[in-house]
């Protein structure tokens, strides 16, 4: 019986007609296509985090210029007005001591941003 | 005429033909499409980031710029302490002259249009495909 | 004899299975390819939101401290003599949260 059953599938080669190959091959198509999918769903996610970054990007860099502008009038009301880091929620304005520059920085959740302003010589 | 065992009637075969004509005509129907929408989604996604990483870069240097020494609605000349900088298409890429050797920062037709505008003293309009946006020369010297 | 025949060729059920299984992964892929596409569109009006946004920031920047007055994107505040607070709120779309952003202008 056995040596038969073997005779029967020399005739029937891989590909078309062993039992529930058919199944497997609608599998592999299906997992293909669906890798397919995953990669574009890649492309346009890396794009969007993308524009978040950015967003990131220009919150931090108005914060930093607003922490410039706080200096400048902090500068303007005491013109000793030191390198005391101030932090509010969101940026800090230090000045290095004993010179005229004022750095600005400003933070967001993925960005920092630090701006120098210097405040022009006698 | 010996019967063959291992045949298959000629109504096996125009049926199975049929299902099998059915089940590749309808495989390669959903394939084509979706080739054709990966290509087009995946050639959007990537003109999306080309146009963000153009508007950006123009933007922060026209922000770092002390002053303005052309602008026209296609191109535009800046002044950075003691070097120039401009901004142009060319050859349908974007082009990049820093104190006279010019540079490509995109492919040809990765972007379209390129266009300024300057609707008051400083503050620059760029413009990108359909997008626009603007950056002010904050310390004007 | 006749079970080596049954063997040999395509079980209906087998045919049937495939087709149904074509169709559902047809439908979902469809969907998927839709589904992406609205995701694409909605990333492209963010990202167009934020470059007007961006464009109304240096707008303000470019304005001298007096006529800051305030518009429908911004809201401003004179928190000490000479130093102005700025929110700027750009609202694109009414599912998702505004763009926001935060500054201060002296002189």
């Amino acid at each position: 019986m056995k040596p038969e059953h073997f005779l029967d599938m020399k005739n029937n080669t891989l590909l078309a007609k062993r039992k529930g190959f058919t199944l497997i091959f609608i599998i592999f198509v299906i997992s293909s296509l669906f890798f397919l999918g995953m990669m574009l769903q890649k492309i346009i996610y890396s794009s969007a985090s993308a524009f978040y970054s950015e967003r990131d990007y220009l919150r931090a860099y108005y914060l930093a210029e607003g922490a410039i502008e706080y200096g400048k009038a902090a500068v303007k009301h005491d013109p000793n007005w030191v390198s005391s880091g101030l932090k509010f929620d969101g940026f800090e304005v230090t000045r290095k001591p004993n010179s005229n520059e004022i750095a600005g920085i400003g933070y967001t959740n993925n960005s920092r941003v630090v701006l120098k302003f210097g405040l022009g010589g006698p | 005429m010996k019967k063959h065992k291992n045949g298959f009637t000629l109504v096996e075969l125009l049926v199975v033909l049929l299902v099998a004509i059915l089940i590749l005509a309808s495989g390669s129907l959903i394939l084509s499409t979706f080739v054709r929408h990966y290509k087009d989604i995946s050639h959007q996604a990537e003109t999306l980031t080309i146009q963000q990483f153009v508007l950006l870069k123009i933007s922060k240097e026209i922000r770092e710029a002390d002053q303005i020494l052309a602008i026209s609605p296609k191109a535009i000349t800046l002044k950075t302490g003691k070097s120039s900088l401009s901004y142009d298409l060319k050859d349908y890429k974007v082009r990049r002259i820093k104190d006279g050797s010019s540079q490509y920062i995109t492919e040809e037709h990765q972007v379209d249009n390129l266009g300024f505008d300057s609707p008051s003293h400083n503050l620059v309009i760029i413009k990108v495909g359909s997008f626009e946006t603007g950056a002010f020369l904050r310390y004007e010297k | 004899m006749s079970k080596n025949k049954a063997r040999q060729g395509f079980t209906y059920i087998e045919i049937l299975v495939s087709i149904s299984l074509l169709l559902i992964s047809a439908a979902s892929f469809f969907y998927l390819i839709k589904i992406e596409k609205l995701g694409l569109k909605r990333e492209e009006k963010f990202f167009r939101a934020l470059n007007l946004a961006q464009l109304e920031m240096e707008k303000i920047r470019a304005t001298p401290y007096a006529g800051i007055n305030g518009n429908e994107h911004y809201t401003e505040k004179e928190i000490s003599p000479g130093l102005k607070e700025i929110v700027f709120t750009y609202s694109f779309d009414k599912n998702r949260p505004p763009i926001k952003f935060y500054t201060l202008r002296n002189k």
